[in-house]
């Protein structure tokens, strides 16, 4: 029996039994005065008034859904790294929204680390006020809007194509070297020009800070500083994107920069000024999908007096739809100065470069299986490569 | 008043609800109510698609994952109706009506080729959306600028009626015109 056949005998069980609680009730009460013809008018304005009443329930009235992502991993090393099947995220997401100008979101993230360990995490938990369609100023700890990637897939690994994020733009807590969340304020907004929009974004919050591993040197892991600003620094950052339209309709290109002062937990205490200045290009359009994104650093040492220390890093990325086949390659390289202590203290501070190349297949539109192959060479610090192969079963729900 | 009168009444009261409750959920898309913007800024309503059949799926302008296997399988769908002489209308229905405003619309269909007459690209109010992907069986939701949403390309008979779905996995989109006469009933080009 189909869906729309339950809901008919269902709806024409009901009937009787409403029709027979009725046709009591008018026994009962003498309203056998009435007509058949009034008594089924009657129904029908009832029928009607709950059927109006149903259809005009809003989103609101339906509770508050909830959404998000999980997948399922599978992977092999040539480097005695992990092997065999592992978990990797389940990702909740909750958009609440109190009237029409005040809205939340809250990310709630459990993910195995590579130890095998449970980690839960609030990846976001912001409130916003929405002055126009132009401006949105939210606080709490949102990801950093720099650059294009960890904004435009979050923790949906189902939504991004490949399987990994470029390297150096990983999560903290994932080897990350460019503090991915922030807490603090964060205004957003896009506005019309010329054809195109023009995006924006401007933040800043608490300074970040790098925790090491029982002080050891090389073994840290930026923290975003949640509970507030425990070195005293802010930091601030700004993005600024060129949406176009018309023939080049999914074209994006956008500047950004950030600047931070970050200290380590190191004795005596490592303390960095941070900045950077990116650029991206994105192309989404026709099936393709090409992203690019150049971060420039120049470091200033505040501790150590070793004056600034130039480093980059970038990926490329570029994917073609076939069907319901997406194909997909990626080169990324950094050049971190390991005399600059934010990069040197950091566990996965170290100059690489990896190639990436993989293909994708959407099930359904909310179900992908990937199967990607990469080679990693670390070019500074420790001098290795190693190759690797990774299976992702990911849906969104 | 007498039993028999009494049962007479009562089965009289039932027949009339339970026809109404079949008439109600028959309701199809078509018969969901709101103004709506065709991609020539005109107010349009779903209703006058009744009498012809059409091919209607939801989607938005910004898309360019499952809304771009939507449009290729849409074209197909062209291509098979103009082989079987089928006159069908082909209406798109934003997900997003905020930002594919008609002239967003029009710029897509410039840029995507999409200048055939019987193709009309809708937006309507937020409640409207909602009842009509509630009616289509297509779930969506936002994720930051995202809007994630389901696959569903329906072709609706003449009395606005879902006659068939073509699904994400249905490789061969003909299917969706099964059992129709290649002279079918109603339908302008």
């Amino acid at each position: 029996m189909s869906k729309h056949q339950v809901g008919v005998t269902a709806c024409a069980a009901n009937a009787v039994r409403l029709a027979a609680l009725l046709g009591g009730f008018a026994a009962s009460f003498g309203a056998y005065a009435l007509t058949d013809a009034e008594r089924i008018d009657r129904l029908e304005q009832q029928v009607s008034q709950l059927s109006a009443g149903t259809a005009e329930r809003s989103a609101a009235d339906e509770g508050l859904p909830l959404h998000g992502f999980m997948d399922v991993d599978a992977r092999a090393a040539n480097n005695g790294g992990l092997k065999g099947f592992g978990l990797g995220n389940v990702d909740f997401y909750l958009v609440p929204t109190v009237g029409e100008r005040i809205k939340g979101l809250i990310e709630l993230n459990f993910e195995v680390s590579d130890a095998g360990e449970l980690d839960t995490d609030v990846e976001r938990m912001q409130i916003g006020y929405v002055f126009s369609d132009a401006w949105t100023v939210w606080a709490g700890r949102y990801h950093s809007p720099w650059g294009y990637w960890n904004t435009a897939y979050h923790h949906g690994a189902q939504l991004q194509t490949s399987i990994t994020r470029p390297r150096f733009l990983e999560f903290e807590d994932r080897g990350g070297i460019i503090p991915a969340h922030s807490v603090g304020l964060w205004g957003t907004g896009a506005v019309r020009a010329g054809s195109g929009r023009i995006t924006y974004d401007l933040y800043t919050g608490n300074s970040q800070r790098i925790d090491l591993d029982a002080g050891a040197p090389g073994s840290g892991v930026l923290d975003p500083n949640l509970g507030s600003s425990t070195n005293h620094n802010a930091m601030a950052g700004f993005n600024l994107g060129y949406l176009f339209s018309g023939t080049s309709d999914g074209l994006k290109l956008g500047v950004h920069g950030y600047t931070a002062k970050i200290d380590d937990d190191a004795v005596p205490v490592d303390s960095t000024q941070v900045r950077f200045l990116g650029g991206y290009g994105v192309y989404l359009g026709n099936d393709w999908e090409i992203l690019a994104e150049y971060y420039r650093f120049n470091n200033q040492d505040l501790s150590g007096g070793s004056g600034t220390h130039p480093s980059w890093a970038g990926y490329a990325q570029i994917g073609k739809l076939i069907g319901r086949w997406t194909p997909y390659a990626r080169f990324e390289k950094t050049i971190l100065d390991q005399s600059d202590a934010y990069f040197a203290q950091q566990a996965s501070g170290q100059s690489y470069d990896r190639s990436v190349a993989g293909i994708r297949y959407d099930l359904d539109p909310r179900a992908a299986l990937k199967l990607e192959a990469n080679r990693t060479r670390l070019t500074d610090r420790q001098l290795s490569s190693f190759n690797e192969l990774r299976m992702q079963f990911a849906i969104r729900f | 008043m007498s039993t028999f009168k009494w049962l007479s009444s009562l089965r009289a009261a039932a027949a009339a609800l339970a026809l109404t409750c079949a008439a109600t959920s028959h309701a199809g898309v078509l018969d969901v109510p709101g103004a709506w913007r065709d991609d020539n800024g005109a107010s349009v309503s779903l209703a006058q698609w009744r009498g012809r059949y059409t091919v209607l799926t939801m989607s938005l302008g910004a898309c360019t994952k499952v809304c771009s296997v939507t449009l290729r399988r849409m074209q197909e769908l062209q291509a098979v109706a103009d082989q079987r002489h089928l006159a069908v209308d082909f209406l798109v229905i934003s997900l997003d009506p905020k930002s594919d405003t008609p002239e967003a619309w029009r710029e897509y269909r410039s840029e995507h080729g999409l200048a055939r007459g019987n193709w009309h690209f809708l937006g309507g109010s937020d409640a409207a959306t909602r009842r009509v992907a509630k009616q289509l069986g297509v779930s969506y939701w936002s994720y930051d600028e995202h809007v994630l949403h389901d696959f569903r390309i329906a072709l609706l008979g003449p009395d606005g009626a879902v006659r068939r779905s073509l699904k994400w996995a249905d490789d061969d989109p003909a299917i969706l015109f099964a059992g129709l006469g290649d002279a079918n009933e109603g339908g302008q080009r």
